[in-house]
């Protein structure tokens, strides 16, 4: 934690020798907020041992580290680390990765009803990955990569609509709810022109799970889920200026066009290897900023923080119950997001979205 | 000269909104840029620290020209003011640590701390630290955003409106606090402004706009009803009141 706090605050021990007041204030909040988060990573691990533990193979919690060190009873340690824990692992990046491509967007576009799936960026990005399954067989690479071209064209639309043509937060909203239902109908036209077995490979793939990750996979997103944490971590006093409004943002030495553009490509390329390796899973980078924002405020030295742990205990709760509580262990997790995130939605249009 | 600004230009999608514009200010001075509605006030401030670009023309300031610096080269040397602040959830010692930015590197320094602590002291708005700029009133609001650009450790001071949503009380509180600045922190300061009166009690120069171009430029003794008629279309006399100088409609 300290050093965490000497990232964000430029200091390691909550007090400077020659400040005063203000300052120790301001910096014993920061402290309390950085336990409250220290709180919220260890809920997460407590959440992945139960959810590695638990399901139809019951594993004594022990047993788990031991087959972390290679020294399990084979059963234990083939369902561990291949079933289990690529599962637990995929769900945190993908909560991580697509909370932090929700922040992003809002923060960016400065609309708080910005996301991945309510701009329509996870619905293209699917249409591209189905695209690739009918076209190209279900290859990982060509997978991915129409999955962001997919996810890049709906995010070009989106710039321009509210960069150049300046539309309301709304009126961005409603060229979401747009694109969205054009590429749901061409995925749907693309499935109308599949073979059965491609048309049940879409369908399936279709729905938001993260049971299906490849160690492989897992190390991409990872990858790219950390990349995009540094470099937001890299801009965090930018998108807190912007928060201040655009003019005041470039009066403050903000080059905005740049980080726009920068952080949209790098929330495109998140929810496109989210939705290219897991399908949609829908309102998680709407729900886990909003939350965070309603533990610490408008400051992404901690929001961006906040909002990563927050997205992975959530997605992973989330999917733990869908597997564990509800049933058969095939629920996708995309459902109970979407569940969760519909009513978050329309409250923060009711509430006025602030 | 601390800042000479010569022959800028520029245009809303081929639209002129200014051409030719020529003047300079001293250390030490506060110049209002007035003009009707429209006439490209704002415009003007944004063209100095380049939120907009002008097509031609230079901004000098010690001698640099400001339109061949990057952004954040800009936010240095001049804080911004901006005419209206959105509600965010950020508190008044967040928000006028915001003005470090353009000096930050990796994360603030001690010394980053003590100067926006030092600010927040001499603007009065200690006692509001830690609460939300959302809560506060408009001229709160507009200390707290004139802290912001003091904390930029700038050589020039823009400033968009400042008192424009202000009660009598706080349009001269705020301005007074400007001046008060000025005088003593070795700056100079452009503020637009629609209020004659608020303009002839505070500032040393005025730069007239009308139809795009500077119409006059003068000092605060040089003034005549005749500048004032030709921008506004009405006529005015100045009459001297306890020692300040007002301007009447007649």
């Amino acid at each position: 934690m300290n050093i965490f706090l000497k990232i964000i605050a430029g200091n390691r021990d909550g007090k400077f020798a020659r400040t005063g007041a203000i300052t120790s204030a301001y910096l014993e909040s920061l402290n309390r907020k950085l336990l409250l988060l220290a709180l919220l990573l260890g809920a997460t691990l407590l959440v992945a041992v139960f959810a590695v533990a638990r399901g139809a193979y019951e594993i004594p919690i022990g047993c788990i580290f031991r087959a972390l060190l290679g020294d399990a009873d084979a059963t234990a340690g083939v369902v561990i680390v291949n079933i289990r824990m690529p599962r637990v692992i995929a769900a945190i990046l993908c909560g991580w990765g697509l909370s932090l491509s929700g922040l992003s967007i809002q923060s960016l576009l400065k609309n708080p009803l910005g996301s991945p799936s309510t701009l329509g960026i996870s619905q293209g990005a699917a249409f591209g990955a189905a695209a690739a399954i009918v076209v190209f067989g279900a290859e990982m690479f060509s997978v991915t990569a129409f999955a962001f071209g997919g996810a890049m064209a709906a995010t070009a639309i989106i710039l321009i609509l509210s960069g150049l043509k300046r539309l309301s937060a709304e009126a961005v909203i409603l060229a979401g709810v747009a694109l969205s239902s054009l590429f749901v109908s061409a995925t749907i036209l693309i499935q109308y022109l599949a073979t059965e077995t491609q048309l049940a490979m879409v369908v399936f793939w279709t729905f938001g799970d993260v049971a299906r990750s490849s160690w492989r996979e897992i190390g991409l997103m990872a990858g790219a889920v950390i990349l995009a944490s540094l470099y937001l971590m890299f801009i965090r006093w930018d998108l807190n200026v912007l928060a201040s409004g655009e003019e005041a943002a470039k009066g403050l030495g903000v080059n905005v066009g740049r980080i726009r553009v920068a952080g949209m490509v790098m929330a495109a390329l998140i929810s496109a290897m989210a939705t290219a390796f897991h399908g949609v899973i829908a309102f998680i980078g709407l729900i886990a900023p909003h939350m965070a924002r309603r533990f610490v405020g408008d400051d992404h030295c901690l929001l961006i923080p906040f909002s990563s742990v927050l997205g992975a205990l959530i997605l992973l709760t989330a999917d733990t119950i869908g597997r564990i509580i509800i049933g058969s262990g095939a629920l996708p997790v995309g459902v109970i997001t979407s569940f969760l995130g519909a009513p978050m939605f329309l409250y923060l249009l009711v509430r006025g979205y602030r | 000269m601390m800042l000479t600004v010569t022959n800028i230009d520029f245009s809303y999608n081929s639209h002129p909104v200014l051409s030719d514009i020529t003047f300079s200010l001293e250390k030490g001075e506060i110049m209002c840029v007035l003009g009707m509605n429209g006439a490209g006030k704002s415009t003007l401030l944004k063209c100095l620290n380049r939120i907009l670009k002008p097509w031609r023309g230079s901004v000098l300031v010690d001698g640099e020209n400001l339109l061949l610096m990057s952004q954040n080269s800009v936010a240095r040397r001049m804080g911004y003011v901006p005419q209206r602040h959105p509600e965010t959830r950020h508190s008044v010692f967040e928000a006028v640590l915001m003005g470090r930015k353009p000096h930050i590197r990796w994360s603030l320094t001690e010394d980053d701390y003590r100067l926006v602590e030092d600010i927040i002291m001499r603007l009065g708005i200690a006692h509001l630290a830690m609460r939300p700029v959302s809560d506060l009133s408009g001229g709160e609001i507009q200390k707290v955003i004139i802290a912001r650009a003091l904390a930029q450790s700038p050589a020039i001071l823009l400033l968009d409106e400042p008192t424009s949503n202000l009660d009598l009380k706080n349009q001269l509180e705020v301005m007074g606090l400007i001046r008060h600045i000025v005088d003593t922190q070795d700056l100079s300061a452009v503020v637009a402004i629609h209020d004659l009166n608020i303009a002839i009690r505070f500032a040393d120069r005025f730069v007239f706009l009308k139809e795009q171009r500077i119409h006059a430029v003068s000092t605060r003794k040089d003034l005549t009803p005749e500048m004032i008629r030709q921008v506004y279309d009405i006529e005015v006399a100045l009459e001297e009141c306890r020692g300040h100088t007002v301007v009447v409609p007649v």
